[in-house]
């Protein structure tokens, strides 16, 4: 008991959540290596890469079309915030990177919104953070999409056009669609 | 043909500098597009033997702003425990800024003066490291000495005479 009574009281985690989609998911198993539903813990210092090699990213896709390090996420506190915010940086040289509407070239970087859209070649993502109380640590978290994320408004919540939502600005949504 | 490569001139300073604590740290340093992570531990790339900096402290990430041919650079707090004063910002865990052409940064005790010269590879770029005998930056010493007399100077009100 006394283990519980001294422990440090829990933070809550920010939550980084990834809907993702490729046309033949289903055969080719690009995303065999993600653990759907499962939440990892990972540590707000480190740099994660998406791609292709597993000896230099965290998250792999298995198809030779994806580059051995096609992106990164990187955790960051914006000044005057409590809370992570994350920068997605395209390490690509050859496929660029569209984030909404925004595309990138190699080595360029932006903030992520909270919820956007983010593709290159036939991958897409969607990208939503909730926010926790921790800053040492955050945690990830992988949905497999049955559909393309692009032809529908999905999971409750529109994407706009432009490929970025936001809680924190007026939505646009037909009220009489739900 | 191989691309010139960026260029870190970073000057180092520290009152402490005689007693080896910048002896690991090479007069030039290749490195590739990844984060340079300056701090205490042993894979820092940039190694400083004092106590009060934290095992990773700084990275230096570069990227391509969008349209620019040379790499830019940000500059990220690493370490939990202490501030970084990068040009009269005072930064604190996961906070980063770009570097100017001409960046001034502070961190336990030690004065860094890093000046980005643009070159066109995307592969690399590469770290001159000079130590200075003399300190490098005064005028943010002064402004940190007067914060900290400012809030010496200035206590709160004791409770009763706050009517």
């Amino acid at each position: 008991m006394s283990g519980f009574e001294d422990a440090d009281t829990e933070e809550t985690l920010t939550c980084f959540q990834v809907t993702v989609y490729h046309p033949n998911q289903e055969h080719n198993q690009v995303f065999q290596t993600l653990r759907f539903f499962n939440r990892e813990r990972l540590s707000s210092m480190e740099v994660i890469k998406f791609g292709r090699s597993p000896n230099l990213c965290h998250y792999t896709f298995q198809d030779k079309q994806v580059s051995r390090v096609q992106f990164s996420l990187q955790p960051f506190k914006q000044f005057n915030s409590s809370v992570l915010s994350f920068e997605i940086k395209n390490l690509s040289k050859k496929t660029s990177l569209l984030v909404g509407n925004i595309e990138l070239g190699y080595l360029n970087k932006m903030d992520l919104p909270g919820r956007c859209i983010v593709r290159f070649g036939e991958y897409q993502f969607l990208m939503e953070k909730e926010d926790g109380e921790s800053l040492e640590y955050f945690e990830t978290r992988f949905v497999l999409a049955p559909r393309s994320l692009l032809e529908e408004r999905h999971y409750g919540k529109p994407v706009p056009e432009n490929g970025f939502s936001s809680s924190t600005l007026p939505t646009e949504m037909d009220e009489n669609e739900y | 043909m191989e691309r010139s490569m960026s260029v870190l001139q970073i000057a180092l300073y520290h009152p402490n500098q005689d007693r080896g604590i910048f002896e690991d740290i090479p007069h030039h340093l290749e490195h590739d597009t990844t984060h340079l992570v300056i701090g205490r531990g042993q894979n820092a790339h940039l190694k400083f033997r004092l106590p009060g900096v934290s095992r990773h402290h700084i990275s230096l990430e570069p990227y391509l702003e969008k349209g620019n041919v040379c790499l830019t650079f940000c500059l990220k707090i690493l370490s939990r425990s202490s501030s970084v004063w990068v040009n009269g910002l005072t930064l604190k865990y996961l906070e980063q800024v770009p570097l100017t052409a001409v960046s001034k940064v502070i961190f336990s005790g030690v004065q860094m003066v890093i000046r980005v010269e643009g070159g066109a590879s995307k592969e690399k770029f590469a770290c001159c490291i000079r130590f200075s005998c003399s300190p490098l930056i005064y005028r943010a010493k002064a402004e940190e000495t007067d914060e900290y007399e400012a809030i010496q100077e200035d206590p709160e009100p004791p409770q009763e005479t706050r009517e």
